[in-house]
């Protein structure tokens, strides 16, 4: 390992000497731009707010916490689908593109049970129960989604060149949103919420919370502890960081390295099957290309937070979430452009801080 | 029998599959008669008049059979002697004809019991289950899948052991050699006779089939210049589609009546060009020197980003699109009167420039400075950088020329369909042209020809099954990149890189 850095610096520090350029040339035109960018939306906030003060019109402090509130909920969700992309990219250096897609499979099976609880009427009696079984369909589907895309799509492709994974991966993405709308139809599936996850809860202060906003953020924090304690403390999460670090000698030492892949993708694919439900009991509605726009986003989570990294993709989601949910507020923009903020913020992280908030500075493996 | 078990498992699943996305009740509206007509150019109304909408399931029992024997000789090629061999291959596809079979047995079942199947699986009504049955009680209409199934199984195995006897002898036969000179020459004349052909075609094949050549060409274009970024430069980019967009926006805007531009469409076809390739540059620049998968995701996203703008923007007149986009004109010198491009025939020809002169740039810039630069790249970058190439330089020149190239394209597109519509531009139209890149072959330009025509041109005649174009396309990428990553028509140099380790391989073994 030691050998490999001390390469990787001598081969920057000789670029480094082949690039000695002029001033001019040497400054970062891109981050200065960006900069300005940065500015002129910093700028407009503060217009914006000005605006409405003379007007008299600033919004309640009620408005604001239902807002953080939102962007807390769809925080949960991005996280967890981004832990999904961040376990499978520390551990293969790829982009799972279908992992959006699996999270919409688990959402529909989730659909399905609640479907068949709700006109068996066994909803009324055990909502709990219901809820659970929800959630357990959406993650095992998902989980076998997940395993089989590897088994059949990645797996075979671990030495190829890397485009051709990448490839894969888009095909098999647009192949789940396109065999989900032939098999279970275009139109929108409604998920009905049991009565215990109707309604609002109000916080001290008079801050009304959607319950489903508050079951989601309680569970989705549940989950990422859980995983972390799995990833940190156990076995397994030993064997997933070895392989992260270096597959060939973590082989080596006895770690079975394809069984290890499979668990990473069983359990992203299971958070994402968790995410899909809650989603689907947030939202109240779910279709076939449910998975696109949360996919990316998740992975922007990922990559703001650090990609790899797990506490990061946790933060990333967060923090996205909140931006999406205050954004066209504070920048007084129409809301159809909220899916616009995630992706500038996607590129403004890669042009400030590539290896995102929480993550070291890569290797040039990993960049 | 393991492998046969695996096999017949694996059938089972592709059918159910088959079954559940509906390929045994969308596909009836195919027919033999109703691909003929259109083939001749009659529309979908014509031939709906001509042709009885009575169920006519032929193509998908075809499908099945085909399936059938397909994998009947699959299994018996995994085996040694012919008594193994069609055991294996009867076995396989009894499996799989029991699991359909089960499955039909259920849903009937379901059906019987007042549960509505349909529901969950949009296409399995209850008309259909009853079909698949082959109208007979249900047990009797499983018990025929089971049998049939391993019927066709047997004689799959038994057409690949008489395949294989004959290519045995064939092989003994067949002398070796090269042949390459006379193959280069006879390449060169079926060229210019495809050309000639192209050149001439708009006078005799009828207005139908116009449009479609001018469509596929235009698929051509877009191929074209995503080869550039994907197959020489060998950077993702999935948000083609952005830049299509952006070329064929700026062409309406400063051509259509509405705007205060209205510009001659050639004045404006190079900024329709140009702002793309800005755009390209613009969003290059972040993500380039960063690994190709954040390029990946960032085009992805850009390129649905651009929709929704364009959809909520009433600079671009939102969903509504933009009417009337100027059509290229031409001033007869003599007469000094402007033609106008009235119909798709001239259109046709701006189409067939356009690619010869895509093409020509593509080849000779594949052959310079810059394209060895991008196949170094490509290869290693690091290597290429120790090398002294500018990987970002050359990233970039190769974003924005693929990205200039989009623009041409949409910049036609625009012209050619007169109104846009924000929808037109959809990642279909990425995934369209990114597979048709590499059915072809990655880096091939026969490749992109080859690729748009069965891509673009197929589905026209396959009118009837339109909706499972998107499904095949991506199935169709997965299955090129674990088969043959390398495309139809490969370029030399992508086979050898995509067939590297193999042949590493092969040396380790034969040593």
């Amino acid at each position: 390992m030691s050998t490999a850095t001390e390469t990787e610096h001598g081969t920057t520090s000789l670029v480094a000497m082949a690039k000695q350029r002029p001033l001019y040339a040497r400054v970062n035109w891109v981050a200065v731009v960006a900069s300005i960018f940065v500015l002129l939306l910093i700028l407009r906030m503060i217009q914006v707010q000005v605006n409405l003060a003379q007007a008299g019109k600033l919004y309640s402090l009620n408005f604001w916490g239902l807002q953080i509130g939102n962007g807390l909920t769809l925080g949960g969700v991005y996280a967890l689908i981004a832990l999904g992309y961040t376990l499978v990219y520390g551990i293969l250096f790829m982009i799972n593109f279908a992992h959006g897609d699996v999270m919409m499979f688990g959402a529909y099976a989730g659909f399905f049970v609640l479907a068949a609880s709700d006109a068996t009427g066994f909803t009324k009696s055990n909502q709990i129960l219901t809820i659970a079984l929800v959630f357990a369909a959406g993650m095992i589907i998902a989980m076998l989604m997940g395993v089989g895309l590897e088994r059949i799509a990645y797996r075979p492709l671990r030495a190829a060149p890397r485009l051709v994974p990448l490839i894969t991966a888009i095909g098999a993405s647009v192949f789940l949103e396109e065999a989900a709308r032939l098999i279970f139809g275009a139109p929108i599936r409604v998920y009905t919420k049991p009565p215990i996850l109707q309604g609002a809860i109000i916080f001290p202060g008079g801050i009304p919370m959607p319950v489903t906003g508050a079951f989601v953020i309680v569970a989705s924090v549940i989950m990422m502890i859980a995983l972390y304690w799995l990833v940190q403390r156990t076995k397994t999460g030993r064997a997933m960081r070895a392989v992260a670090t270096n597959k060939e000698a973590a082989a080596l030492m006895g770690v079975s390295v394809d069984r290890v892949i499979v668990v990473t993708f069983a359990i992203g694919s299971v958070l994402a099957g968790a995410a899909g439900v809650m989603l689907g009991f947030h939202n109240s509605q779910i279709n076939s290309t449910m998975g696109f726009f949360p996919g990316i986003k998740a992975f922007t989570a990922a990559v703001l937070g650090g990609i790899g990294n797990i506490p990061g993709a946790m933060l990333g989601g967060f923090i996205l979430g909140l931006a999406e949910a205050l954004g066209p507020t504070l920048l007084d923009i129409p809301s159809q452009y909220k899916d616009v903020i995630a992706f500038t913020l996607l590129v403004l992280v890669l042009i400030f801080r590539p290896q995102g908030i929480l993550g070291e500075s890569l290797g040039a493996e990993k960049a | 029998m393991q492998p046969a078990i695996r096999t017949g498992l694996i059938t089972g699943l592709v059918l159910l599959f088959f079954i559940l996305i509906g390929v045994y009740s969308t596909f009836e509206a195919l027919t033999v008669s109703g691909i003929w007509l259109t083939i001749q150019g009659a529309t979908a109304s014509e031939i709906a008049a001509q042709v009885p909408t009575s169920t006519n399931p032929q193509f998908s029992r075809i499908l099945t059979a085909l399936t059938a024997l397909l994998v009947g000789a699959l299994a018996a090629r995994q085996t040694t002697s012919i008594g193994k061999g069609l055991a294996s291959a009867a076995l396989a596809n009894a499996i799989a004809g029991a699991m359909c079979g089960v499955f039909l047995l259920l849903a009937n079942a379901l059906y019987g019991a007042n549960f509505n199947l349909a529901f969950v699986f949009e296409k399995i009504k209850e008309p259909t289950v009853k079909a698949l049955l082959f109208g007979q009680p249900a047990l009797v209409g499983a018990a025929i899948w089971l049998g049939l199934m391993t019927v066709l199984g047997l004689v799959g195995a038994l057409l690949w052991f008489g395949w294989r006897a004959l290519n045995l002898r064939q092989r003994m036969a067949r002398p070796s050699g090269s042949v390459s000179t006379r193959s280069n020459q006879l390449q060169l004349a079926i060229l210019i006779a495809a050309g000639l052909f192209l050149f001439l075609a708009p006078l005799f094949i009828g207005v139908y089939w116009n449009q479609v050549l001018g469509s596929i060409g235009l698929y051509v274009l877009l191929g074209l210049g995503l080869n550039i970024v994907v197959g020489f430069a060998g950077l993702l980019d999935l948000g083609y589609v952005g830049f299509f967009a952006i070329g064929a926006y700026t062409i309406a805007v400063f051509t259509a009546p509405g705007y205060p531009f209205q510009w001659n469409f050639w004045i404006a076809l190079p900024v329709a060009m140009i702002a793309a390739a800005i755009a390209g540059a613009l969003l290059g620049i972040p993500v380039l020197r960063l690994r190709g998968d954040y390029l990946a995701i960032v085009t992805l996203g850009f390129g649905e980003i651009i929709r929704i703008i364009l959809k909520f923007n009433p600079l671009t007149g939102g969903p509504q699109g933009v009417l009337n986009v100027g059509a290229p004109t031409f001033m007869i010198p003599l007469i000094k009167v402007p033609v106008g491009f009235g119909s798709s025939t001239p259109f046709w020809y701006l189409i067939f420039f356009a690619c010869i002169i895509v093409a020509f740039i593509a080849i000779r810039l594949n052959d310079s400075r810059t394209g060895r630069a991008w196949t170094a790249m490509r290869e290693d970058e690091d290597a290429s950088e120790a090398m002294g190439i500018d990987t970002t330089r050359a990233k970039l020149l190769a974003f924005g020329a693929g990205a200039f190239f989009a623009g041409l394209g949409g910049a036609i597109y625009a012209s050619r369909q007169q109104h846009i519509f924000p929808d037109d531009f959809t990642l279909l139209v990425s995934i369209n042209a990114l597979a048709l890149i590499i059915i072809g072959g990655l880096g091939s330009i026969p490749g992109v020809i080859i690729g748009s025509v069965v891509l673009i041109g197929l589905p026209e005649v396959l009118r009837p099954i339109a909706d499972y174009r998107l499904l095949a396309y991506s199935a169709l990428l997965v299955v090129m990149m674990l088969v043959r990553p390398e495309g139809l028509i490969p370029s030399a140099r992508r086979q050898r890189e995509f067939h590297e380790r193999d042949q590493e391989l092969e040396a380790i073994e034969s040593t």
